[in-house]
């Protein structure tokens, strides 16, 4: 699975820190999420989505090998 | 929506575990240096019991920032660690039988949760910090 974590975060101008804080969530959470070493679980990509703005499909798509 | 994580301590609760495994020291140099003049055994099982209390606060004690990565980093470090000790077990007489010449298992209980400990924090911390 890959995501838009990185843009969508760039877009809002906002740091990993920055993000992780709003998520409650660690900045290497937010690193490996990133670096799709980590898949959120659906709790976490409604919060993204919210905070983002943007549908879950958007963040989200499956590749693939999923 | 319901948690059903596992149910850790209060962060607060590493203070504890790095206070009794400081303790844990000043009582090995004190037995070490025989400023403690108790009873060999005694001691030992003291410190091994110490130690072991340490470890395990320290295990079952939030991060500074829990979440679910962290929880999820934990849930299978834990299943290391179990397949670490059955492996442990397994492969011990076979070490005893290459180094010892004898193939009967003479493991004592706090080695084995000790160097399950040991392994559970090296999978636990390598896994948070690399994965």
């Amino acid at each position: 699975m890959k995501n838009t974590i990185k843009v969508e975060r760039a877009k809002k101008d906002m740091t990993q820190e920055d993000l992780a804080k709003l998520l409650g969530v660690s900045r290497q959470t937010v690193n490996s999420m990133e670096k799709n070493r980590y898949a959120p679980s659906t709790i976490l990509a409604l919060k993204l989505s919210k905070i983002f703005n943007c549908s879950v499909n958007d963040i989200f798509q499956l590749e693939n090998t999923d | 929506m319901e948690n059903k994580d596992l149910k850790l301590l209060p962060y607060k609760f590493k203070i504890v575990g790095y206070a009794l495994l400081a303790i844990s020291i000043l009582v090995f140099i004190g037995a070490f240096t025989e400023i403690i003049s108790v009873e060999k055994a005694i001691i030992k099982n003291v410190l091994f019991n110490l130690v072991l209390i340490a470890f395990l606060i320290l295990a079952i004690s939030k991060e500074k920032i829990e979440d679910e990565r962290s929880m999820k980093l934990r849930l299978v470090a834990f299943a290391a660690t179990f397949l670490y000790g059955v492996l442990f077990i397994i492969v011990s007489p076979f070490v005893n039988i290459l180094f010892h010449g004898s193939f009967e298992i003479d493991i004592h209980a706090y080695q084995l949760l000790f160097t399950m400990f040991l392994w559970y924090f090296v999978v636990f911390y390598f896994m948070k910090k690399f994965n």
